[in-house]
């Protein structure tokens, strides 16, 4: 057997019939295929994510560029559309703090040519309006956390560090 | 402007606010949809509905609020609801943007955490369809 003739006789058959009759059945296939395979099937995983993640932020950037063409008193009370500079920074926030398992948020135009976005579920009540770029207001709730007390802030700079806690939460929590 | 908040407008009265399809959020931690908290946050915190005494009184119905509008639903809290969290519910028949509505009201002073109140407690008179519900 040449020096590396153990390793070729694993990897190419599982079930070495010339060394006589066994009564077990075939090996399990060799750990280095299923480790491959592991990989290949994580990279797939990740790679539908990603386009999963891709496709969802495209749906939302349509909604909003959707949002920007409202004629003037879409609401019925006067409200102006969303304005394209408050739409470009929503995009950015939204594409900094969510992440690829995160529930996308219900959106819609606000009364002052903003964005409301809300998230309503999993005990949660996330709601940000953002009014103009750096210019947020934010409001969360858990129901599910009998100590925790809503939270109401507002945001006028680019640290959106408030809403790291309730979106872990959407993200992680199950329904 | 008449000034209603001492009760020319019962604390029974229906407040009808029209709510854009947009604007409609399903909830899913209470089960439903309901209008998004946005959708009750006026511009200078004044919020424009339509008082539903007055429109009975000049022979109106609820399709008088959707009358240009025929898509949007009607979402419709009592101002004694409104009175109760702080807020001012004035009779401001006729504005300059609805010169032929003799029942718009205004709701003075919501807070987010009031809008969000009224958002989560408000009936659907008017259904996400449009057609009103039929009534006994």
């Amino acid at each position: 057997m040449p020096p590396d003739g153990a390793v070729q006789y694993f990897e190419e058959s599982p079930f070495p019939r010339e060394l006589g009759t066994t009564t077990t059945g075939p090996r399990p296939e060799p750990a280095r295929l299923s480790y491959d395979k592991f990989w290949q099937e994580y990279h797939s995983s990740v790679e539908r994510e990603t386009e999963l993640d891709v496709r969802r932020k495209r749906e939302l950037q349509i909604k909003l560029e959707k949002f920007t063409q409202y004629p003037v008193g879409w609401d019925s009370y006067g409200a102006p559309p969303l304005r394209s500079d408050t739409k470009d920074f929503a995009l950015s926030v939204l594409n900094v703090i969510m992440q690829p398992r995160t529930p996308l948020p219900h959106v819609a135009p606000s009364s002052v040519g903003g964005l409301h976005v809300e998230w309503h579920e999993r005990g949660i009540d996330l709601e940000l309006h953002i009014i103009a770029p750096y210019d947020c207001d934010v409001w969360f709730s858990d129901s599910r956390n009998p100590d925790a007390q809503p939270v109401e802030d507002k945001i006028a700079n680019a640290d959106f560090a408030v809403l790291t806690e309730p979106i872990d939460l959407l993200t992680s929590r199950a329904d | 402007m008449a000034d209603s908040n001492n009760g020319a407008i019962p604390n029974d009265a229906g407040l009808l606010r029209r709510i854009h399809p947009d604007l409609v959020t399903p909830d899913k931690n209470l089960g439903r949809s309901r209008p998004m908290t946005g959708a009750f946050l006026g511009k200078d915190k004044e919020l424009s509905v339509d008082a539903e005494p007055i429109l009975r009184q000049h022979g109106l119905d609820l399709s008088f609020s959707l009358r240009n509008w025929p898509n949007f639903s009607l979402a419709r809290f009592r101002a004694g609801d409104a009175r109760a969290k702080g807020l001012r519910v004035v009779h401001d028949p006729c504005p300059e943007e609805q010169p032929d509505n003799p029942a718009h009201t205004l709701v003075i002073g919501a807070t987010r955490s009031i809008a969000q109140a009224l958002a989560c407690a408000c009936e659907w008179p008017v259904e996400l369809s449009g057609q009103e519900p039929q009534r006994d």
